[in-house]
């Protein structure tokens, strides 16, 4: 036995004890006392969520290889389970790169908040992921894009012109949501994530409604929560655009077939432009001048609409609550007392100090939601300015930031089925 | 068809057939558990309603227990049998439910999607595609449009809202409510000590008609005694019903929580001893539990000198633990914990080492997970006072006093705000924060008045004054609005008067008797508990010492009581007391 088998068999039996570790022994009650099981779930130990780490690294690294080298959506398809069995049920939905955003927005506003570094790479890694690969993350690792995919049963296409328009409420949640927890408010995303009662076989009804009416959505429309709400989607499209190898419809060559074009049931698949040969028409510069002079309107706009709505988002936070409570309370114009209040009034804190309190919060809230207002406010006008200067496409490509990497599209092209030898090249003339 | 996509086909009808129906038994029969749980009370039907009041109605006069009421008693145990028995099989209904469910729907959408597979038409384009320019420009000019009525939508959905809330912030009737309010309404009541000291950390209740003295031979103005199971020099605390405190000897530590009316230990909960708590050693005077815990009523967090830190809920349920290391400390670690901002203050003084490997530190755990939301070092020795909270205007501020500096931070990320040298040698004695100043020291330089308005190191610019040898080096001082007290170990109690800015002393009493108790205000008295269990009232303010009562508990005490709701919790040695007028 080498000195490395001995000190791997080490670690592994210190490991052994960490995890026998009960931090809380349970009360002597007598020898007739028959103990019930533990009803909580035991301590994990802090190496599992490096395991879990090493799974998603797995697991993008296989995503985005059977997405890119293999081609092979019926292994994605199964990857895709293992990541719905072991994120979305084993690890209940937690930790997920999407909650993730909200850790890393969190350290970055508050110094005191000591953030996770398994956090950060949950966060970090699916992204530089994109970077390279493409969405390989929402391919096969996302178990809310999986438990989705799952019951997507009949797809009908949404219009691309409306799809574009609709991807609008994904910025204002991922704003909404780094504002509210920079600013003390929680966890936005994790308290509205609507699957993650299924993966934990217990949440509120209003949850359990929701996640129900999400799916029963998914069953005709491709992963509607991805492709309208997450966002961390948002982010990744980023990445995505500027990845250097990403999913092709073909192995090769486009050779115009149109085979694909309804193939993809997320609407990622862009039509040509331009024929071979034909110049293309230059877009409308009078139009584009038009919207270039709009655009700072239109982010002032939203800038107004952030201030406004800066302190009715405040009271997400509990200090906040707890103020106009108190408010409230002192004034008569709410009877008896919240569990929050009568703490307050039991401490005997000074209600001054609440308010005062309260006031720094609010203004925090409206600095942050006048910046996300700023942010929607680009992300219209840039919308508006991206419909008016399209760029040449002469084959059917995937669209670089919302292409999910899924697949489905390789079937369709019959390039992937010469490459796969199904059909032999003479076929396709 | 060839025979392997047969199978294929049936095996999927299969599994969607399957999964589909048992999908909809399970979802059936979990929903009949839930909806008819309501519905089917039998506590509810007339025939039982009148029987529990039968039952009462014999209570109430007096009646043997209901154990003894035969049949009546009998017919009841048989309803609350069959009352949790009914309960307890829905829940395992549920249960099982929960786990089979998943399964059967994804079946059922494991088989759906084969099915789809095999429903799939390969497309065949027969309409030619058409000027692809064209349609590239029909597109876009739909998507602008789109877009932009999500914009406008967004927009006129912000206007609304913006449009009814009124300037400055907040929703509509609490800001209306907010500007006709001049003077914030009172506290309702005082029914919670939630931490050393009491609110504040002070030393001062708000609470009324507390009585001055006691008989124990007698039981007068005793409303119950209750034996603590482990000793402990730590304090009662108090929240609603509920009063905490720990014990601790160098085997086993405790954390009991003991019914406000009655006494009753309602739980104990065991704090497990860290690997290596046997090198720990403490000083006597100290013992295994001197540091009080700290609840903000939802929570309660103890610490022990072998530097555990735990946090329950108030009904007992074990939440987290951490150990924090071994503490450099001679007399062994003793400072109380705080609750700020839903964290847990812990004031870690302890020796610094020469290469730094310890060194003093201020610690702030969410209350909530147990994890560390902040750690902020300290340039101070080993110390055994307390933290306490000063709402010091424009904002509130952590006190935290060790050899040779008393300092302030912020409670939200722990950032020192100023610092002021005012200490010299060992000390127990807390800061108090009262008539704008936080008042700090201890045996080696006397009290000194520290204005809390300053920045850095404030030693030379916010000394209002100080009082040479005067405090004792165990109890914390208290303060009436124009005159501090103290208490020394030997027994000596001095007044010294506030009233112009200099302190001058108005009068001594000398006791034979040591405290260790810190001294309380309350209404215009102050209560003193000795060490041997002496508890005496004298009256605040005048020119000299007025005492009002005296009573002996008959047992040792080094805790300081809590004051609550017309009550006094006091804990001794071995019991822990009720006192309030007129007894049980």
């Amino acid at each position: 036995m080498n000195r490395w088998t001995a000190a791997t068999i080490c670690l592994v039996l210190t490991a052994g004890g960490a995890w026998a570790t009960q931090r809380f022994r349970p009360p002597d009650l007598g020898e007739s006392y028959a103990a019930p099981s533990q009803p909580a779930p035991g301590p994990r130990v802090q190496a599992m969520e490096w395991v879990d780490l090493a799974v998603l690294a797995v697991a993008l690294a296989g995503s985005a290889h059977l997405a890119i080298r293999t081609r092979r959506r019926a292994w994605a398809f199964v990857l895709m389970l293992a990541g719905l069995g072991y994120f979305g049920f084993y690890r209940a939905g937690c930790i997920c790169p999407i909650g993730a955003i909200q850790n890393v927005a969190l350290a970055l506003t508050d110094g005191a908040y000591a953030v996770p570094i398994v956090a950060v790479l949950f966060f970090v890694l699916p992204l530089a992921t994109a970077l390279f690969f493409g969405r390989a993350f929402c391919a096969s690792v996302c178990p809310l894009g999986a438990i989705q995919d799952l019951l997507l049963l009949r797809p009908l296409m949404v219009p691309t012109w409306l799809e574009a328009a609709l991807r609008l409420p994904a910025h204002v949640y991922l704003a909404l949501a780094v504002v509210v927890v920079a600013n003390g408010g929680g966890f936005l995303i994790c308290r509205y994530d609507p699957f993650v009662a299924f993966f934990r076989f217990a949440g509120s009804l209003p949850m359990l409604i929701l996640g129900a009416c999400v799916l029963l959505v998914g069953v005709f429309v491709g992963r509607p929560y991805c492709r309208f709400f997450c966002p961390y989607g948002v982010l990744l499209g980023w990445a995505s655009r500027l990845s250097r190898r990403r999913v092709t419809i073909t192995p090769d060559e486009c050779i115009r077939c149109r085979l694909c074009e309804k193939s993809c049931p997320f609407g990622a698949i862009r039509e040509p432009n331009a024929e071979p040969g034909v110049p293309t028409p230059r877009p409308s510069r009078a139009r584009l001048a038009g919207l270039l002079v709009l655009a700072p309107l239109v982010v002032a706009t939203g800038a107004w609409g952030g201030w406004r709505l800066g302190a009715e988002l405040a009271g997400l936070h509990p200090q906040v609550a707890l103020d106009d409570r108190i408010t409230l309370e002192d004034a008569g114009a709410v009877a008896g007392l919240t569990d929050a209040s009568k703490a307050f009034r039991e401490a005997e804190r000074d209600s001054e100090s609440l308010h005062a309190e309260a006031r720094r919060i609010v203004h925090g809230f409206q600095v942050g939601s006048l910046a996300a207002g700023v942010y929607v406010g680009l992300v219209v006008a840039g919308g508006l300015v991206r419909q008016s200067v399209s760029r040449r496409r002469e084959d059917y490509q995937a669209d670089r930031a919302s292409c999910l990497a899924c697949g489905r599209c390789f079937a369709y092209c019959p390039r992937e089925q010469v490459r796969r030898g199904t059909v032999g090249p003479g076929a396709l003339s | 068809m060839t025979g392997g996509r047969t199978a294929y086909r049936m095996a999927a009808v299969a599994a969607t057939a399957g999964g589909a129906t048992m999908s909809l038994v399970v979802i059936a029969a979990m929903l009949q558990a839930t909806l008819t749980r309501s519905a089917d009370q039998p506590q509810k039907t007339p025939a039982a309603v009148a029987m529990v009041e039968a039952l009462r109605a014999g209570d109430a006069k007096g009646a043997p227990e209901a154990g003894d009421n035969g049949e009546l008693s009998l017919r009841a145990r048989q309803l609350d049998v069959r009352i949790r028995a009914d309960y307890f099989r829905r829940q395992s209904l549920l249960r099982r439910g929960a786990w089979v469910l998943p399964f059967a729907l994804a079946a059922f959408a494991l088989g759906a999607k084969g099915l789809s597979a095999l429903r799939r038409v390969w497309p065949v384009p027969s309409s030619p595609a058409g000027d692809r320019a064209q349609n590239e420009r029909a597109l876009t000019a739909r998507a602008r449009w789109a877009i932009a009525g999500m914009g406008v939508l967004a927009g006129v959905g912000v206007a609304v809202v913006a449009v009814l809330l009124p300037p400055p912030a907040g929703p509509a009737s609490v800001a209306v409510v907010r500007g006709a309010v001049s003077q914030p309404a009172p506290a309702a009541g005082c029914t919670a000590w939630p931490q050393f000291r009491g609110p504040g950390g002070n030393g001062v209740t708000a609470a009324t008609g507390l009585p001055l003295n006691f008989d124990v031979a007698t039981g007068g103005n005793i409303r119950w005694r209750s034996p603590v199971p482990l000793e402990g020099k730590n304090s009662p605390i108090v929240w609603g019903k509920k009063i905490f405190c720990t014990g601790a000897t160098k085997d086993k530590r405790e954390v009991y929580c003991f019914d406000a009316d009655d006494g009753r230990l309602l739980w104990r909960r065991d704090v497990p001893l860290p690997p290596g708590a046997d090198q720990v050693e403490v000083f006597d005077d100290t013992g295994w539990a001197p540091s009080t815990g700290a609840t903000d009523g939802q929570h309660l967090a103890a610490i022990f000198p072998t530097m555990d830190l735990a946090c329950f809920d108030v009904e007992g349920k074990a939440l987290w633990s951490t150990h924090l290391g071994t503490v450099a400390n001679q007399y062994g670690h003793a400072s109380s914990l705080l609750i700020v901002e839903g964290k847990v203050i812990v004031q870690f003084d302890q020796r610094e080492a020469p290469d730094r490997t310890s060194r003093g530190k201020l610690l702030a755990f969410d209350v909530v997970t147990g994890k560390k939301a902040w750690e902020t070092p300290r340039p101070t020795e080993a110390a055994w006072s307390s933290p306490i909270l000063a709402d010091v205007p424009g904002g509130s501020q952590l006190i935290a006093i060790g050899n040779p500096w008393a300092i302030a931070y912020r409670p939200g990320d722990g950032q020192e705000l100023w610092r002021a040298k005012a200490l010299a040698g060992d000390g127990g004695a807390s800061p108090i924060y009262a008539g704008g100043l936080v008042m700090a020291g201890n045996t080696g330089t006397g009290l000194s008045g520290i204005r809390p308005d300053g920045r850095g190191d404030v030693t030379k610019t916010h000394l209002a004054w100080t009082i040479e040898d005067a405090l004792g080096d165990v109890a914390s001082p208290v303060f009436d609005g124009r005159r501090v007290y103290m208490t020394k170990t030997d027994g000596e109690l001095d007044c010294f008067a506030i009233d112009a800015g200099k302190p001058a002393l108005l009068w001594k009493q000398s006791f034979e008797m040591p405290f260790s108790a810190s001294p309380t205000l309350a209404g215009r008295n102050i209560y003193l508990l000795a060490d041997k269990g002496t508890l005496i009232v004298f009256q605040a303010g005048g020119g000299a010492y007025k005492e009002l009562a005296r009573s002996e508990l008959g047992e040792d005490c080094h805790a300081s009581p809590a004051f609550v709701d017309g009550r006094i919790y006091i804990r001794g040695r071995k019991n822990l007391y009720c006192i309030e007028s007129g007894g049980r």
